[in-house]
C-alpha cells in the first residue's frame, strides 16, 4: 500500500495548477453541500429534540381561551398536566425594537422550556423575573440582573399603563427549537397583573400526555369535547405544528437537497473530466507499471487514489468553510428563521460518502480504459 | 485593421479545433448551464413572491392601521374610530359623496394543506360596502358575488391549489357553523387571490370582533395622504398611521424577499465559483494540450495579443452557450409554475432582466476563466511550445 503513496503524490504534484483548482472547486461544491444539508439537518434536530408528549391548544378561531378550559383539559383521559400560556409583544427602549415574552404558567406543562427545577423555584419567589436565552440576551445586551423594560400598548395592566418592567433572573441556552431566541416570563405575574376582565384568559395551553404514542388522539379528543363550547379549540401536536411550521415558508429540504444535488454534479463533471485527461496523458506511464508487474487493480487503484486525495481534502475544506459560515447563518437571514446549520456526524458522514463516490465515478471511465490498455501498443508509440 | 483580421483568424482557428476537444467544451458548458439554471430558478421564486406581495398594493390607496401596528391584525380599530376616519380630508369620494373608504376584518382559517396534508391557515378578509368600489381590479370569474347579510363567502382562485376544500361549492367552517363558497374570485395575480372574501358586518358578530383590522382608503390627489395622514394623526379620537398601500406591501415583502435574495446569491456565487475554477482548468488544459499549434500559430506570426483573445473568446463562447441552455432550462421548468409559502400562493417569473443577469453571470465566469489561460498562451515562449510534441 505505502508504496503507491509516492506515485499518487508524484501524479498530483506534476500539474500543481491543475490540482489546486480542483481541490478549489471540490472545496466551494462542498461548502455548498454543508451550508444546505447543515441547514436540513438543523431542522430535523430541531424536530427530534421536541418533546412527543407535548399537546398545543388553541381557539379554533382568533379567540383567547378560558381558565375554565385548562381545568378540563386536565381532567381529560391520558393527560399529565396542563399549563396556561401567553405570549405578549411589545418594544424594548425603541418602537422599531419589537420584543416578546412567553409568559408560561408551571413545569409540569413545559418540559420543553428547558428551565431547571431551581429556575423554576426562583420565580415563586420573583414572579416579575424573566429568563433569556443566550442569543437574545446577545442581541439586547442583557446579563444576569439587569433590568428589561417592555412598552406593550397592546397589553395594558390592571392601572392602565403599558410599561412593564422585568428582571433578567438568568441567561438560559439556546436551543434549536427557539432558533433565534427566546424570554420566557411567569404567567402567573402577567395574569395577575392584567385587568381583571382580561385575568382569565390565557392565550393557548400546553398539556403534556402520559402516552405519547397517543398525543394525537388526545388532540382529537380534546377538540371534540370542546367543538360545542363557546370556544372550540384546535390542538395539535408541539412536534406536528413544528413539521407544518417549518415546510409553511418554503419547503426548505427540497430546495437545498436539489440544490446540493446541482452543484455535486457540476463538480461531479469537472473531477471526471479532469482525471480523464490526467490518464489520457499519461497512458506511457501506466503502460510501464503494468510490464514492470503492477497488477489492473493495483493501476486502477492508483488513478482512484489520485481523485480520492483532492476529493477527501476538498470535502473536508468545504465542510471546515461551511462550520464558518454556518454561525452567520441565522443572522444573515433573520425572518426566514433558518437554524444555524448543524454539521452533524450524519451530514459529515454524506460528504465523506458523496466525496468517495465523486472520486469512484470521476474514475470508472479511465479506469475501463486502462484495463483495456493494449501495454505493447502504447509503449510503441502507436497510440 | 490588420489588428482585428488577425484577431478574428485566430479566433477562427481557435474555435476550429473546438471539435477535437468537444468533451473539455461540453463540461464547461454543463457547468455553466447548472450555475445559470440554479440562479434562476431561485430568483424566480422570490421574484414571483415579491411580485405578488407588491401588486396587492395601489399607490392610489392608503392602509390605516393602528399606531405601532406593523401589519394588518397588530390592534384594532374600532367602529367609533372607523366613522372618523372616513370623514377625513384626502378620501375620494364618490358620485354620492360617500368616502371610498372601507373597514376590513382579516383573520386566519385553519385548514388542510394541499402539498403535506399538514395544517394551514388561510386568511379571511372581509369587505365593507365600498369594497368593491375601492377594488376595481376584483372581479367574480365563476359562480356569484357573496350577499351581504349571508352567511356565505367568495374564494380567491389560488386558494383551492393550496387548501382542501375550500373550492367552489364547498363549506367553509365558521364559529356558527358551515358557510358555502359561492364563487370565485380574481384580483391582480396578489395574494389576495389566495384568500377568502366575505361581508364584514356579517363577519363581525360571529367572529366577536368589536373592532377592524384596518381601513384602506382610495386617496383623492397627488398630496391626499399628506393631508389625510395630517387629519388623523392630529385628531386626538384616534390613535392610527397612514401608510400608502403600495408601500405598506413593499415593506412586508420587503422582510423576507431581501433574505431570500442573500440565499439566492450567495448559493449562486458559491456554485458559479466551483463553475468558474472548472473553466479555468479546463481552459488552462487546452492551452496546454495546443501549445504546438499555439506555437505555430505565432511562428506564423501570429501576435500575442490576437492568440490571447482567441483563448478569452473561447471562454466567453463556450459560457454563453451554457447561459443559454441554463436560461431555456430554467424557463421551461419553473416559468409560471406555482409555488406556495406562508400560505401565499405565487407563480415562479422570470423576467427578459433576470436572463439578461444570468447572461451577464455566465458571461463573467467565461471572462475570468479565460484570462489566466489566454496570458498563458501568450506568453507561451514559441521555441519551447514547437518542441513540445
Amino acid at each position: 500500500m505505502l508504496r503507491y503513496l509516492p506515485l499518487v503524490w508524484a501524479a498530483l504534484a506534476r500539474h500543481k495548477l491543475r490540482t489546486i483548482l480542483t481541490l478549489l472547486s471540490v472545496t466551494a461544491a462542498f461548502t455548498l453541500f454543508g451550508v444546505t444539508m447543515g441547514t436540513d439537518a438543523a431542522f430535523q434536530k430541531m424536530v427530534d429534540v421536541i418533546n412527543r408528549s407535548v399537546v398545543v391548544i388553541g381557539a379554533r378561531f382568533a379567540d383567547n381561551m378560558t381558565d375554565a378550559q385548562g381545568q378540563q383539559i386536565a381532567r381529560m383521559p391520558n393527560v399529565a398536566a396542563v399549563s396556561a400560556a401567553g405570549a405578549v409583544f411589545g418594544y424594548y427602549r425603541n418602537p422599531k425594537n419589537r420584543a416578546g415574552i412567553m409568559m408560561l404558567e408551571n413545569e409540569a406543562g413545559w418540559p420543553n422550556a428547558l428551565l431547571t427545577p431551581a429556575q423554576w423555584a426562583q420565580w415563586k419567589t420573583k414572579p416579575d423575573g424573566i429568563f433569556v436565552s443566550r442569543a437574545t440576551a446577545a442581541k439586547r445586551g442583557l446579563k444576569k440582573g439587569d433590568i428589561f423594560t417592555m412598552v406593550m400598548s397592546a397589553y395594558p395592566r390592571a392601572d392602565g399603563s403599558q410599561t412593564w418592567r422585568f428582571e433578567v433572573l438568568d441567561l438560559v441556552e439556546d436551543t434549536p427549537y427557539w432558533s433565534n431566541g427566546v424570554t420566557f416570563g411567569s404567567y402567573q405575574y402577567y395574569k395577575m397583573s392584567r385587568p381583571v376582565a382580561d385575568q382569565s384568559k390565557p392565550g393557548w395551553f400546553q398539556a403534556v400526555v402520559k402516552d405519547p404514542m397517543a398525543a394525537e388522539e388526545t388532540a382529537i379528543a380534546i377538540d371534540a369535547h370542546f367543538a360545542n363550547s363557546a370556544i372550540p379549540t384546535e390542538s395539535i401536536s408541539e412536534r406536528r405544528m413544528r413539521l407544518d411550521d417549518g415546510t409553511a415558508i418554503v419547503n426548505v429540504a427540497v430546495v437545498t437537497r436539489r440544490v446540493a444535488a446541482v452543484g455535486l454534479f457540476m463538480i461531479l463533471l469537472l473531477t471526471a473530466h479532469g482525471m480523464a485527461q490526467s490518464v489520457r496523458e499519461r497512458l506511457g506511464e501506466f503502460a510501464v507499471l503494468k510490464t514492470i508487474g503492477y497488477s489492473d487493480a493495483g493501476v486502477i487503484a492508483l488513478v482512484f487514489a489520485e481523485a480520492l486525495v483532492p476529493a477527501i481534502l476538498g470535502a473536508g475544506a468545504g465542510l471546515g468553510l461551511a462550520a464558518l459560515i454556518a454561525v452567520r447563518i441565522p443572522k444573515l437571514l433573520p425572518s426566514l428563521s433558518l437554524p444555524e446549520p448543524y454539521l452533524s456526524s450524519a451530514v459529515i458522514g454524506q460528504a465523506l460518502l458523496a466525496a468517495v463516490a465523486l472520486a469512484f465515478l470521476s474514475v470508472i471511465l479511465p479506469a475501463l480504459r486502462l484495463r483495456r490498455l493494449d501495454v505493447a501498443a502504447v509503449l510503441a508509440g502507436r497510440t | 485593421m490588420i489588428f482585428l483580421r488577425t484577431c478574428l483568424a485566430a479566433v477562427r482557428l481557435n474555435l476550429a479545433s473546438l471539435r477535437q476537444r468537444i468533451w473539455p467544451a461540453l463540461v464547461v458548458v454543463v457547468g455553466v448551464a447548472c450555475v445559470v439554471a440554479t440562479l434562476l430558478s431561485m430568483l424566480s421564486m422570490t421574484v414571483g413572491l415579491r411580485h405578488t406581495w407588491q401588486r396587492a398594493g395601489s399607490p392610489d390607496r392608503a392602509i390605516i392601521l393602528p399606531i405601532n401596528a406593523r401589519q394588518e391584525g397588530d390592534g384594532a380599530v374600532s367602529r367609533a374610530e372607523a366613522e372618523i376616519i372616513k370623514d377625513a380630508p384626502g378620501i375620494a369620494r364618490d358620485a354620492k359623496g360617500r368616502a371610498i373608504a372601507d373597514p376590513e376584518i382579516t383573520t386566519f382559517l385553519i385548514v388542510r394543506r394541499r402539498d403535506t396534508g399538514g395544517r394551514g391557515f388561510i386568511q379571511l378578509r372581509s369587505f365593507g360596502p365600498e369594497g368593491l368600489p375601492l377594488r376595481p381590479e376584483f372581479r367574480i370569474v365563476a359562480g356569484r358575488m357573496y350577499q351581504p347579510g349571508k352567511h356565505e363567502m367568495v374564494v380567491g382562485a389560488e386558494a383551492p391549489g393550496q387548501f382542501v376544500g375550500v373550492g367552489l361549492g364547498d363549506k367553509i367552517t365558521m364559529p356558527d357553523g358551515l358557510w358555502p363558497v359561492v364563487g370565485v374570485f380574481k384580483t391582480n395575480d396578489d395574494l389576495v387571490q389566495s384568500q377568502l372574501v366575505a361581508d364584514s358586518d356579517t363577519v363581525m358578530p360571529v367572529l366577536r370582533q368589536t373592532g377592524y383590522t384596518s381601513v384602506t382608503v382610495r386617496l383623492a390627489g397627488p398630496n391626499a395622504l399628506a393631508m389625510l395622514t395630517r387629519a388623523i394623526t392630529t385628531n386626538p379620537a384616534l390613535t392610527v398611521t397612514a401608510e400608502r398601500q403600495s408601500d405598506y406591501f413593499n415593506r412586508r415583502s420587503a422582510q423576507f424577499s431581501d433574505l431570500n435574495d442573500a440565499l439566492v446569491y450567495g448559493v449562486s456565487l458559491l456554485l458559479g465559483l466551483g463553475a468558474l475554477l472548472a473553466a479555468v482548468n479546463i481552459l488552462y488544459s487546452a492551452v496546454m494540450a495546443r501549445s504546438c499549434e499555439i506555437a505555430t500559430m505565432r511562428a506564423l506570426g501570429f501576435g500575442a495579443a490576437p492568440v490571447a483573445l482567441a483563448v478569452a473568446a473561447e471562454g466567453l463562447l463556450l459560457a454563453l452557450a451554457g447561459a443559454v441552455i441554463g436560461a431555456s432550462l430554467a424557463y421551461g421548468l419553473f416559468s409560471g409554475v406555482q409555488g406556495v409559502s406562508n400560505n401565499v400562493a405565487f407563480h415562479h417569473t422570470i423576467s427578459p432582466a433576470m436572463i439578461a443577469l444570468g447572461l451577464a453571470w455566465a458571461l463573467s465566469i467565461g471572462l475570468l476563466g479565460g484570462v489566466l489561460p489566454a496570458l498563458h498562451a501568450a506568453r507561451l515562449p514559441i521555441a519551447d511550445g514547437l518542441r513540445a510534441s
